[in-house]
């Protein structure tokens, strides 16, 4: 109890003082999962659009691919990746590994399976008819589309936020692709299991609740905006 | 070179099946044509391949007389789908955006949607979510939008389904103002002939994804050019050589036979020996069902203004009666 | 758009001109030496390090793929190994500390101040609970290799596999009430929040030395050998070796690492 009870008073020492590593940590967090969040919806969106409104051979294998995605263990992906970007692997030579770069990517590859799975759910539920009654109106097909996101755009921002979520909370692939490189690959989560290691609990529960603040902070948003578009 | 919408040798294939096949078609500006046809004849397939939507289209869509690309139908042409599709937000939103989807500015988008928000009785619903409205609301919604692009073609997929009878009479009426733009071309896909009576002065008959009859209204909804055609226009009595002895098939409405228990006694008539199915009150009036024929497998009836008469309703199903067709109301169809 | 530029930011602040990786055990970092010694390096050198914080037989096996400069480890075993290997350059005593045997304060299996190997048989055959790191870490081959000594296997109900590092081992280590082997330094940093105290140590069979080894292209086209030489010299040179010597006695009262530059194997153990 006693260790809780100081790693709370330590968190919030350190969140109140502003301590200078831990905000660096947390950008850096941001920084990376948003940029591989926003990759896998780049990714995913079009992809999850390409399931949900076309026929064509492969669409089921995309579809249970990505349904498998959801459950995919961060380690796993980070040990594909690892080995893809070894200086002895075919992505050696980008010389990636250990980089935040490396993370993004890492982060994208579990995060973008989450994406086109909701963002095909997501535009599943727009009328069939959608489509083709904007082209009817005059639309081209890049207009009919962007009308379609907009029509969908709720449940694809959930979408979105879902692909953040998956990745801002995992360590498996961060640790293994980032290398938990202080000043350049530690984030949130892996900082907290070096902090853990270390014996520093305090450190390690402040931490997770910076990690929960965040992620509190961007459910808090996006049930803000849903409450708010779901009003009009 | 006439102004507006037709169609050479356009075929539509689903699934391996001729499911639209027509020869040619022409609906020049000023005029509407309704496609009358029963559900699954091939009508909302016919309105698709007119905008270009339908995916495995063959053949030729004639915009002004001449083949119609993508980007000419864009800007000429307009369709409202069967089911209104409304867009989230607001009823002026819905209604501008057809101009934005074309790209116009938002000022003249907005000032477009105003006029024909006035003009359909919408106004005072402009800042309603549009999703919020009822279903004769939303057809409106949809309407003005495709109207407010200013369309050569307007192309209309059954827009009164669904709706009460008041409604749609008022929409109706607020309808068949719009569509007398002199430069505009009308396609008005519907089941029912007296949508096409109120507002088409040229109809066509779809039966099995081919044009069957094209004709002015009046003409087409009274001289079918086939049994077919004949069914679907309402003459739902259609009787065989073999059965009336005649030279030729003729059909006659159901609200032009009349139903006795009684041996005919009029002159005049064509009179064919039935067996009572059932008398169907339909609320002001009757409709009475026989079966005829040497099989019993011909299917009549009659419809009569409020009761059947005392002698006929004491029959049970099964009783011999006759129906009788007055000549003048008879048409001859082509076996 | 937003992530075409966060991707260029990223990019961006990886692009150092010269970079190694260092591949080093987890109680080197667990303990915060390499806080201390690694920005030490890149301000004398301009050389960026990577550090890969893993178990020694992975830090080992990453070096032999070409994946890792320069190793920073003790294992020596598996050390020879690798430079057997032939793709290594210097292999350089760095430092040393050592090893010590903990159990729970009250010792239920009564080994406080024997030799490490009678701790460890008595240890085996009251079936008092042991925990060990399992993680092919060089504490982990250390504590094998003193098993062997003694002749038991170690396995059944009162052997414990963590596969984690050294700290959490050590907590496992005290929730089951056990003994664990740990490095030295690694139980003083946590000494404070464990019920958990040293019964074995200053046996020269706990003696825990750490070598640097640099590796060369031999390894991959991709090592940077010049990278890693500079790492070797520096870390046995006269700045890191004081800073090596230092590190720990404000906080523990006693430095954790004896610095053992140009020293002699056989006089550490001697």
């Amino acid at each position: 109890m006693d260790v809780l009870v100081e790693g709370f008073v330590e968190a919030w020492r350190l969140l109140v003082s502003g301590d200078e590593g831990i905000w660096a940590v947390t950008a850096l967090t941001l920084q990376i999962s948003l940029a591989a969040a926003a990759l896998a919806v780049l990714l995913g969106v079009p992809l999850g659009a390409a399931v949900a409104l076309h026929r064509f051979w492969g669409r089921r294998l995309v579809l249970a691919a990505a349904n498998t995605g959801f459950g995919l263990p961060p380690v796993v992906v980070g040990l594909f990746v690892t080995v893809l970007l070894w200086r002895s692997g075919p992505l050696g030579f980008l010389g990636l590994l250990y980089t935040p770069l490396a993370m993004v990517v890492a982060q994208a590859v579990i995060a973008t399976p989450v994406v086109v799975a909701l963002a095909a759910t997501a535009l599943q539920q727009v009328d069939p008819d959608f489509r083709p009654q904007m082209e009817a109106l005059g639309a081209t097909r890049a207009r009919s589309f962007a009308a379609l996101l907009g029509e969908a755009r709720l449940p694809l921002l959930a979408a979105s936020m879902a692909g953040f979520g998956a990745v801002v909370s995992e360590v498996g692939a961060a640790i293994m692709v980032g290398g938990n490189i202080e000043g350049e690959t530690r984030v949130l989560t892996t900082a907290a299991v070096l902090a853990t290691n270390r014996g520093q609990f305090a450190l390690a529960i402040a931490l997770g609740l910076v990690l929960l603040l965040l992620a509190f902070g961007v459910n808090l948003v996006l049930t803000f905006v849903q409450q708010r578009e779901s009003l009009r | 070179m006439t102004s507006g919408i037709g169609c050479r040798d356009l075929v539509v294939r689903a699934g391996g099946r001729t499911v639209l096949d027509v020869p040619s078609l022409e609906v020049v500006a000023g005029t509407t044509l309704a496609v009358l046809g029963r559900n699954g004849a091939g009508k909302s397939t016919l309105l698709r391949a007119l905008a270009l939507l339908a995916a495995e289209r063959e053949g030729t869509v004639l915009l002004d007389g001449t083949p119609a690309t993508r980007q000419r139908v864009r800007t000429a042409v307009a369709a409202v789908l069967q089911r209104p599709v409304v867009r989230r937000g607001s009823v002026r939103h819905n209604v501008a955006s057809g101009l934005l989807l074309r790209g116009h500015g938002r000022a003249k988008a907005h000032a477009a949607a105003a006029a024909w928000m006035d003009r359909l009785g919408i106004a005072h619903l402009a800042e309603q979510q549009a999703r919020s409205l009822s279903g004769g609301e939303r057809q409106r919604v949809a309407l003005a939008r495709a109207l407010a692009v200013r369309p050569r073609v307007l192309l209309l997929d059954e827009p009164f389904a669904g709706l009460d009878a008041t409604t749609r009479t008022d929409f109706v009426a607020d309808l068949r103002a719009v569509l007398d733009d002199p430069g505009l071309a009308t396609v008005l896909v519907t089941h029912d002939r007296d949508e096409a009576a109120a507002l088409a002065g040229c109809t066509a008959l779809l039966v099995d994804g081919r044009l069957r009859q094209v004709g002015p209204t009046s003409s087409v909804l009274d001289h079918p050019a086939d049994a077919d055609c004949a069914r679907l226009v309402g003459f739902a009595n259609v009787l065989s050589p073999e059965l009336t002895g005649l030279r030729r098939t003729v059909v006659c409405r159901p609200e032009h036979a009349v139903v006795s228990a009684a041996a005919p006694t009029r002159k005049g008539a064509l009179v064919v020996a039935g067996r009572l199915v059932r008398i169907v009150p339909l609320g002001g009036i009757t409709r009475v069902d026989v079966t005829a024929g040497r099989d019993g497998d011909v299917a009549l009836s009659g419809l009569v203004a409020g009761e059947v008469p005392a002698p006929l309703r004491a029959e049970e199903p099964g009783a011999a009666v006759s129906v009788s067709f007055a000549h003048q109301h008879l048409r001859d169809v082509p076996a | 758009m937003t992530a075409v530029v966060a991707l260029a930011l990223l990019a961006g602040c990886s692009g150092q001109p010269t970079s190694i990786v260092l591949a080093t055990t987890t109680s080197t970092q667990d303990s915060g030496l390499l806080d201390e010694l690694v920005p030490r390096f890149t301000d004398a050198t301009g050389i960026a390090v990577k550090t890969i914080a893993v178990g020694s037989g992975q830090a080992i096996e990453l070096a032999r793929r070409g994946e890792a400069d320069v190793v920073l480890v003790h294992s020596p075993a598996d050390e020879e190994a690798l430079v057997a290997d032939g793709a290594t350059g210097r292999r350089l005593l760095v430092m040393h500390n050592d090893f010590v045997l903990v159990g729970p304060d009250d010792d239920p299996a009564g080994v406080a101040g024997a030799d490490v190997d009678d701790a460890l048989e008595t240890i085996a055959a009251t079936g008092s609970p042991f925990v060990s790191r399992g993680d092919d870490s060089g504490t982990h081959t250390k504590e094998l290799a003193l098993w062997s000594v003694t002749g038991t296997d170690p396995a059944g109900d009162w052997y414990v596999e963590t596969g984690q590092g050294m700290a959490a081992t050590l907590r496992v280590a005290d929730e089951r009430r056990g003994y664990a082997l740990a490095d030295r330094a690694t139980y003083l940093s946590q000494a404070d929040t464990l019920a958990l105290e040293v019964v074995v140590e200053g046996d020269p069979g706990l003696l825990n030395v750490y070598h640097v080894i640099e590796m060369t292209a031999a390894a991959g086209d991709r090592v940077e050998a010049d990278g890693a030489a500079a790492f070797a010299d520096w870390i046995v040179s006269d700045p890191a070796q004081e800073t090596i010597g230092a590190f720990g006695a404000g906080e523990f009262g006693r430095p954790l690492f004896v610095p053992d530059a140009g020293k002699d194997l056989a006089d550490l153990t001697g």
